[in-house]
């Protein structure tokens, strides 16, 4: 330190001729009498120039400061006890009379406190590793880490006496190794070829170029430039070198850095615009190389001229600069797109204001290819990306199929996490995907892109987007408000275009109405009409059996909507049984046990009414259609059991077995409507409700789905139509109860005809009797009361055959309905238990026994159970 | 495809609260008294061909035949502005003796051999003109000649001709609680000869109590004198109401038989009592505490006696049980409500019911008119089979036996072939005695068991 100020306050030296003077006797005392005049000489001057280098620190102005100057030194380093100590002793310094200037003194002190565990470079072994760097405050925190024994001699010793006379030893202790030193030093210079400044400095322009100069090399073996061995030059100036060769590296690496990627096609638009603003900064280096170009002169004397440190001091900023730049691009160095801008952005909110300053003008020289492609997609709907630098990502192998809507919108575009910049959050980039892809989705699938492009044309860039300080500190783009509204705007019209030009609400009441089988009308006309087609429905399926356009509005004035939904509904029988229903191979099943109808949609539509709801849809609708057979054919027994009770009314035998008949099928049609009760209410309409409201909430076209999505999925499972097991089990214990149901029909047609036939002979016989009797003979003869007693046996026969199939049937619907009861109630899905009890409304159902007994042993076990899980 | 109905109006009181019906049916659809839809329910998705047909000039036209043995009412209806020319011209049929039926069953049903021809005409070009006759509802009084004679030979000759199609009728009840504000002192010889074709001949009778009718009207409509009209509009509520699912078509209950077959388990009970609320009557909205009608309150309401259109002879309800019940709720309603109203009905036991058999209450939603305005957001019509139905015969019976312990007026009766000889009387009195022992019967667990025994 001491000697690298020489270089810029050597001429000071001297100071008044008293001073000069004791310095003289000094050194001559020092040195003693033995040396010669020469070496005293240069000593002297030496000594000169060391004490004429020492400037008094103007930062100190008064003692107080020096105190608290010394006691932050102290307390730092000691323990408390020797700080209290110090500070003791200092006080009383202070407070001393006798000494005038303290402040020097202790400033002195001060500073040979520092020196004392680091030996002057000059006066030691002269390696030029010690030489310390050139910042004076790094060379002041180096000597406040060195040891400290002087400071432990001072405070052992006398305070007020030994000020002064310290420094004598200290300095006394050192004349052989001062020695050594000043000869080593002059060796040195001698040894080799001493370069000048102005060779150093133009070769030093050359390396912050990364070029080799004349003497200073790139040196392979330590990595850096150094100067040639064959050269010598003084330490400092060898630290200098180092310094500025760092810069060199520097730029090395940013030279080479955009040389690797500049003009790579596959480094994308962004990645260009990275090197490109590099460039620049380079070309800006250069620009300033070549200025200091002019400033160096061969001259030495010249005081203007360009030394190293000038050199260094002028480099100081632009190497500050390439550091900087360096740290970005070490950053920046495996990727590209979004992650780079990613990799920038980091870099902007650095507490370094020179690394943020230059951060944040990189950021804005690489936003524009970015804002360009966000512009396209968010106005426009087209992705300009050829490198996959956005993060929106296009799979390439959907294309554009009226027929499936639903992949395209939900496969065509989907996010690219990678590529997502870190300051667009998900919410916004989830927008800006649904904003692109609704006008993307409006000019390819709907084809209707004139109205969009209206409303875009006055608002269509982004490309204006600034950032700005808010923007920085909250990690956002702005703009995101531009964005919003953007999407807003196009998800909306999106959904606009499909409502008004596609009718999506009129497809999905069609679709709710195509489950409700048309409001029953349409059932009613399927069911008596295909009742009339023969077994074997798959005849008419191949046949391809169609109404006729006409046909569905004509089954009742009722006004259904409009005409294209139906005529996209159409009708075909299944050429296979259902899966998962079991085929009924009971002689009387009729083609509709078979049917389905299917709902055909296609165009933008199918977006929402994906292929895959059909399926759902279907497996619904026949669940729903199975339910509403059995209706059917329950409505049907109940009203020939009405005409039954006048016709049949004569056989008296049979009232008892007509009767359990209508109390089985009464207890079945309660059965049955309380599930089509809870499908209708607690499924459909409750979901639909739900629906239509997410739907009239939606803000885009994803939220559609979704909620369609969700209805579909969460009606299949309230109808026993998930996969698990729970579901499978209900599903299929209503089959068998639905079983039952069917064979009761059965049960009930042989009954009707034994009846009637038994009628039918009755009214014979009591004709025959009739005619005899008005042909005068007798009204009976044996052969007919044989034949009559035959024939009477027969029928009680038959209808006590009959009449214990509908008992078992009876008792198996029973259990069967129980075992069901206790699968609802034990589900832990309360619209389950809710359907359980609408069933068992009255407890009818409960275990024999006193009811109210056994509802409290069921509420307590189950109350139990549901405690204990707790 | 529609489920036609054929409405068969007998009598004076059939034919006015049958005429009510129609123009309720009217305002409801948004037709005028020409039959020509109004402009503004042109777009309307409601099912009117199941009452309605329509001309050739596109008029709508009722599927009702209207019969009377005296010309008053019926000329009432052709004069009518509101209805003159509504109904078609030919359904019109009045016996051309003009004497009526004077109050006496047997002599309207004698009459009804007489005109049946004339009638059948009729009742079958109206039945040729259906796509798909569910069946007939038929509006008549009990009490009097005509509607109870006539009505009464028109449901035997109906099941004859139409076996398999629904008779429904909706049968008025007489009010002879007290004596002297009767006409007819021979009402309960007509009820009791009526009921045994009710109860043989009819798949479903709605019973309308006139006794409770002019209570409601008095008591919760707060008038001093029952008005005629009040009691006829009443009645044309719960028609339309109780008609509502079929003209404003769901999933469910879109046809008589879906809607009947689970009310009536059992032939021979099928007696079905009525309630209606809230009642309105021309802006006068009875019991004015009725302002907030959530779907709970209405069903709730709808289970007290004193909202029931048939008197239940006072105390002793507790021990009579629904057999069965649906709620027809009309109006803006959250499907959601039903499942919690019939939650807490059932934790309250707020309804008893039959244990011999499951029973629940069935909720019917159903659309109410655009094009009528409502005070209320939710109304509601219970159709119940109830075993407490048993009263009105009961109360039916003791009057007749008083009457007939006496003999007293039967010159009318004996001058007619079918009541000559009081065999008919007879017949009918156990047919009624055994319709009460059903009823009583189906109130006790083991309804199944007795009944098979007895029989």
């Amino acid at each position: 330190m001491l000697r690298s100020s020489s270089g810029s306050g050597g001429s000071s030296a001297g100071g008044s001729g008293g001073a000069s003077t004791d310095l003289l006797r000094l050194v001559h005392h020092i040195l003693g009498p033995a040396a010669s005049e020469d070496v005293k000489h240069d000593a002297f001057e030496y000594s000169a120039r060391l004490l004429a280098s020492y400037v008094r620190p103007s930062f100190i102005k008064d003692e107080q400061q020096m105190k608290s100057l010394i006691i932050r030194r102290v307390d730092s380093q000691q323990d408390m006890r020797t700080a209290a100590e110090m500070l003791d002793l200092l006080d009383r310094f202070l407070k001393l009379k006798t000494v005038s200037r303290k402040v020097n003194i202790l400033h002195f002190l001060l500073l040979l406190e520092g020196t004392k565990g680091y030996r002057p470079p000059a006066f030691s072994e002269a390696s030029p590793e010690a030489v310390p760097l050139t910042r004076p405050e790094k060379s002041l925190v180096r000597a406040l880490k060195a040891p400290e024994p002087s400071l432990q001699a001072q405070t052992a010793g006398d305070a007020s006496r030994t000020d002064a006379t310290t420094a004598t030893p200290a300095l006394a202790q050192l004349p052989a190794s001062q020695q050594e030193a000043i000869r080593q030093f002059h060796s040195k210079h001698d040894d080799g070829q001493r370069l000048s400044e102005f060779v150093l400095v133009r070769d030093m322009l050359l390396v912050c170029q990364g070029l080799n100069g004349t003497y200073i090399k790139y040196n392979g073996h330590e990595g850096t430039f150094t100067v040639a061995k064959e050269y010598v030059v003084s330490p400092s100036q060898a630290e200098l070198v180092r310094n500025l060769a760092n810069t060199g590296l520097l730029f090395d690496r940013l030279k080479s850095f955009v040389d690797e990627r500049h003009g790579d096609r596959s480094y994308g638009l962004i990645g260009q615009s990275f090197c490109s603003m590099l460039r620049e900064e380079l070309t800006d280096y250069y620009r300033f190389i070549t200025l200091l170009e002019t400033q160096i002169s061969p001259a030495p004397e010249d005081r203007s001229a360009m030394t190293l440190r000038r050199l260094v001091v002028w480099m100081h900023n632009p190497a500050h600069r390439l550091k900087a730049l360096s740290t970005i691009i070490s950053q920046c160095a495996g990727v590209r797109g979004g992650q780079l801008l990613s990799a920038v952005f980091e870099f902007t909110l650095s507490g370094d204001t020179s690394v943020q300053q230059l951060a944040r003008r990189m950021l804005d020289a690489i936003m524009p290819p970015f804002l360009e492609m966000l512009s396209a997609w968010v106005y426009r709907g087209v992705l300009v990306d050829t490198t996959g630098e956005f993060f929106i990502s296009n799979n390439s192998t959907i294309v554009a199929d009226p027929q499936d809507a639903h992949a395209y919108w939900t496969e065509k575009y989907g996010l690219s996490r990678s590529m997502l910049p870190s300051f667009v959050s998900d919410s916004l980039a989830v927008k800006v995907l649904l904003c692109g892809k609704s006008i993307n989705f409006a000019r390819v699938i709907c084809g209707s892109m004139e109205n969009f492009m209206k409303r875009f044309q006055e608002k269509n860039s982004l490309t204006g987007i600034k950032w700005h300080e808010d923007a920085y500190r909250r990690c956002q783009l702005p703009g995101r408000e531009i964005i919003e509204e953007a999407y807003k705007l196009s998800s909306s019209s999106l959904l606009r275009i499909l409502e008004e030009e596609h009718k999506l609400h009129l497809h999905l009441r069609a679709m709710r109405r195509y489950l409700l089988l048309g409001q029953g009308d349409l059932f009613m006309f399927l069911m008596e009409d295909l009742s009339l087609f023969p077994r074997g429905g798959h005849l008419l399926g191949q046949k391809g059996f169609l109404f006729s356009e006409g046909s569905p509005s004509s089954l009742s004035n009722a006004r259904q909507g409009d005409a294209t939904c139906f005529v996209s509904l159409e009708y075909k029988l299944l050429e296979v049984p259902i899966v998962g229903w079991r085929c009924n191979h009971l002689p009387h099943e009729k083609g509709w046990d078979i049917f389905s109808l299917s709902y055909a949609t296609e165009g933008p539509i199918s977006a929402v009414l994906a292929l895959k709801h059909m399926v759902s849809y279907q497996q619904v609708f026949k669940f729903l259609w199975r339910v509403k057979r059995m209706d059917f054919i329950l409505s049907g027994v109940w009203s020939r059991q009405m005409v039954e009770q006048r016709t049949l009314a004569p056989i008296k035998e049979l009232q008892p077995i007509l009767r359990n008949l209508h109390l089985l099928g009464s207890e079945m049609g309660h059965f049955v409507k309380q599930i089509q009760h809870y499908l209708l209410f607690e499924v459909l309409e409750t979901q639909w409700q739900r629906f239509m409201q997410r739907v009239g909430g939606a803000q885009d076209l994803d939220a559609v789905i979704a909620a369609h999505d969700e209805f579909v999925d969460t009606i299949k499972g309230q109808m026993f139509l998930s996969a698990n097991q729970a579901a499978q089990d209900k599903l299929s214990q209503l089959r068998s109860i639905f079983d039952q149901i069917i064979k009761f029909q059965e049960h009930h047609r042989e009954m009707h005809s034994i009846g009637m036939d038994e009628l039918d002979r009755r009214s014979r016989g009591a004709r025959r009797i009739h005619t005899r009797a008005v042909q005068g003979s007798w009204g009976t003869s044996n052969d007919d009361d044989e034949e009559e007693m035959t024939a009477a046996q027969r029928f009680e026969a038959a209808a006590q055959d009959v009449n214990a199939k509908v008992s078992l049937v009876a008792r198996t619907y029973e259990d069967m309905v129980r075992r069901l009861l206790q699968m609802l109630m034990r589900d832990p899905n309360h619209n389950m238990k809710y359907l359980g009890n609408r069933i068992d409304f009255n407890g009818h159902y409960q275990p024999t026994g006193d009811r109210r007994v056994a509802a409290a042993r069921e509420e307590a076990r189950y109350g139990g159970r549901r405690t204990s899980t707790a | 495809m529609p489920r036609e109905l054929i409405t068969l109006q007998l009598g004076q009181c059939g034919n006015q609260i049958g005429n009510e019906f129609w123009k309720q049916l009217c305002a409801e659809h948004g037709i005028n008294s020409d039959g020509i839809l109004e402009q503004y329910a042109a777009e309307g998705t409601d099912r009117k061909d199941v009452f309605f047909y329509q001309a050739d000039d596109d008029h709508y036209i009722p599927r009702a035949v209207l019969v009377d043995l005296e010309p008053r009412v019926l000329d009432g209806i052709r004069g009518s502005a509101e209805t003159k020319n509504l109904y078609n011209p030919e359904n019109f049929f009045c016996s051309t003796d003009g004497s009526g039926a004077g109050n006496i069953w047997a002599r309207g049903y004698a009459q009804g051999e007489r005109v049946q021809e004339e009638i059948f005409d009729i009742i079958d070009r109206e039945a040729d003109g259906s796509d798909s006759l569910e069946g007939f509802m038929l509006t008549h009084s009990v009490a009097g000649g005509t509607g109870s004679g006539l009505g009464s030979y028109f449901l035997e000759r109906l099941n004859d001709r139409y076996p398999k199609k629904l008779v429904q009728t909706y049968s008025v009840f007489p009010h002879n609680q007290e004596k002297g504000s009767s006409d007819v002192v021979v009402q309960p010889y007509n009820t009791i000869l009526t009921l045994k074709r009710l109860t043989q001949n009819a798949d479903c009778v709605v019973v309308l109590d006139n006794f409770a009718l002019n209570r409601i009207a008095c008591e919760r409509l707060q008038m001093d004198q029952p008005d005629v009209t009040v009691v006829n509009h009443l009645v044309s509520s719960i028609m339309s109401a109780s008609t509502s699912t079929l003209r404003y078509p769901g999933y469910m209950n879109n046809d008589l038989i879906g809607l009947l077959s689970c009310l009536i388990p059992t032939p021979r009970l099928h007696f079905l009592m009525t309630g209606y609320t809230p009642i309105v009557f021309k802006d006068k909205i009875a019991n004015s505490a009725v302002r907030k009608t959530t779907v709970l309150d209405v069903m709730r309401r709808l289970l007290q006696p004193k909202n029931m259109m048939v008197s239940l002879g006072g105390g002793r309800f507790d021990t009579h049980r629904y057999i069965s019940m649906l709620n027809i709720i009309q109006g803006d309603v959250d499907p959601t409500q039903v499942h919690k109203s019939l939650q807490r009905i059932r934790e309250r036991r707020l309804a008893s019911f039959i244990e011999w058999g499951p029973a629940s209450i069935q909720v019917a939603l159903s659309k109410r008119s655009p094009y009528l305005a409502s005070a209320h957001r939710v109304s509601g019509l219970m159709l119940a089979n109830h075993t407490s139905i048993q009263h009105i015969f009961k109360r039916t019976c003791a009057d007749y036996d008083k009457l007939m312990k006496r003999q007293a007026f039967l010159e009318q009766f004996r001058k007619e072939n079918v009541t000559q000889n009081l065999d008919e009387f007879e017949d009918s009195r156990q047919s009624a005695e055994d319709l009460i022992h059903e009823y009583r019967a189906a109130e006790r667990p083991d309804y199944i068991e007795r009944v098979s025994q007895e029989s």
